[in-house]
């Protein structure tokens, strides 16, 4: 796509300060010397997407000294395409950065747009395939350690003692284990491939429908307010009613009687809702983290789960348009949040007739 | 069911075709298996050429076990070759694959698979499967008759 131009008008003989540009002028990659050399300082805490920008209009500087140049000018810096990530090495230290930015035609977002979108395209359909080759490829050697520890175990059951059995167990726990985040994995990537049918959707019939799936253990107490309707995919949002119902009949505290409300509300085209529990809740300082893949903030022995529950969550209210959120305090209990469009784009108008407040 | 039929497994993998034989001796089928490689060594068997030209073609195996992701020819080709051939399109096929993906699975029904299994990583739940496949295409399941027959 990109021709890589090396940089070397800053590295004067130092062959550690160099800078690698596309020929549309993207900066792809800059060495720790190079990025040193334009501000940057030691450190772990290196802001690099704000590095990237200012290497950005330096580059611009040393670009127009290279050849080949843009095929067209004036082109603008498009700061939401830049990615950077820190290159390590073995001991943690920053060596380098991986950037990637790209330059954009001023005056034309359109094409801009397109060509983005294209690319956003592209790049999740690579995604899914890596998904889909991960979690069916991995299948087959997983499926081996797991069988051929199971047959171990079988047959040579009488001359192994205890602690034999035992190491034998933890592989095929862990087989087991990873065989479960394999599932979830592909689940997730078919998320993304899932058509969306999104309708007006009544919530409420809705979150009892899910707590009729998730709530059969809970005996506490579980309490539904009147909920605002939201523009979604019926079938996608119970899955997201199900995994937050699901981790607050989970992380239930063993010593208190169980308390899950589930509350809504408009705010300006968005619907949101909540779901409170009484639950173990958690560190607020890790709430970002809780809905990345595979996070998890207990231990399995505390509570089972692999961590896929708050990513599928925030895969398919991502893909609504809408956000995520969570809150908690420890030993008192959690909130978990998302929103969602009230409304189409096309209905937009008509809707902003009604008072938030008469959605409730 | 005759016990002598061969139940022809079509997988590519050495440690996951050991696995299956393994799971089937524990789910008490002892019908013998014959282990294909690839698609291709799969049709030679079915139609009795190549490596198995010397076999009698009439003699057809009880059900094909049939792996998607094969070398050279896929599973879901072998699958087209047998339906498409008169002698052997009824054979019961059971697609016996990792994949639980949707494309996959409607690929195997598009050409006619009788059923499709996702081999579970849990080796108990493999056996349990492996014997509940034994007990209804080898036991409870009327093939269709030869049409010479």
């Amino acid at each position: 796509m990109t021709t890589l131009v090396q940089s070397n008008a800053s590295t004067r003989a130092q062959t550690q300060e160099t800078a690698f540009y596309g020929a549309d002028g993207s900066l792809y990659a800059a060495t720790a010397t190079w990025l040193k050399a334009h501000g940057a300082r030691e450190g772990s805490s290196v802001d690099f997407a704000g590095l990237a920008l200012r290497c950005m209009a330096l580059a611009q500087a040393e670009l127009d000294t290279l050849a080949p140049k843009p095929a067209s000018a004036p082109f603008t810096l498009c700061a939401e395409s830049i990615v950077s990530q820190p290159m390590l090495d073995s001991a943690g230290r920053i060596i380098g950065a991986l950037v990637s930015a790209g330059y954009h035609p001023s005056g034309s977002h359109e094409t801009e747009i397109a060509s983005l979108e294209g690319r956003i395209k592209a790049l999740t359909h690579a995604y899914d395939e890596l998904c889909y080759s991960i979690s069916h490829d991995l299948h087959s050697p997983l499926r081996a350690v797991e069988g051929f520890a199971s047959m171990l175990a079988r047959r040579a059951d009488t001359r192994l003692d205890e602690e034999d059995k035992r190491l034998l167990a933890v592989v095929r726990e862990s087989g087991l284990r990873m065989g479960v985040m394999l599932e979830e994995l592909l689940a997730l990537s078919r998320l993304n491939r899932q058509e969306m049918v999104p309708n007006v959707t009544d919530m409420r019939p809705l979150v009892m429908d899910a707590w009729l799936d998730e709530g059969g253990s809970f005996t506490g107490e579980f309490q539904v307010d009147a909920l605002p309707s939201a523009w979604c995919d019926r079938t996608l949002i119970k899955q997201v009613w199900r995994r937050l119902l699901n981790n607050a009949v989970k992380f239930n505290r063993a010593d208190t009687p169980g308390r899950i409300a589930v509350r809504g509300w408009c705010e300006g085209r968005e619907a949101c809702f909540q779901v409170h529990d009484n639950g173990v809740g958690f560190d607020n300082r890790y709430a970002p983290k809780l809905f990345g893949l595979f996070q998890r903030l207990h231990g399995p022995d505390e509570f089972q789960g692999i961590g896929a529950g708050l990513a599928t969550v925030a895969r398919i209210v991502d893909r609504h348009g809408g956000r995520v959120w969570a809150s908690s305090e420890r030993d008192k209990g959690s909130v978990f949040g998302f929103s969602l469009p009230r409304e189409t784009a096309a209905q937009t108008g008509a809707a902003e007739a009604f008072p938030a407040e008469d959605a409730q | 069911m005759s016990a002598e039929q061969v139940i022809l497994l079509v997988e590519d993998n050495d440690a996951d075709a050991e696995l299956t034989s393994y799971a089937f001796t524990e789910a008490r089928i002892g019908n013998p298996i014959v282990r294909a490689r690839n698609g291709i060594e799969a049709l030679e068997y079915l139609f009795a050429t190549g490596r198995y030209a010397a076999r009698d073609p009439m003699d057809i195996p009880a059900v094909v076990l049939l792996d998607l992701n094969l070398p050279k020819l896929s599973g879901i080709d072998v699958l087209r070759a047998i339906r498409n051939d008169a002698r052997i399109r009824h054979l019961p096929v059971i697609v016996l694959t990792s994949s639980n993906d949707d494309r996959d699975r409607l690929a195997a029904y598009d050409q006619f698979a009788n059923s499709y299994v996702q081999k579970p990583v849990d080796y108990d739940q493999f056996v349990g499967a492996s014997h509940q496949l034994g007990l209804y295409w080898l036991v409870l399941n009327r093939p269709a008759p030869r049409r010479d027959a």
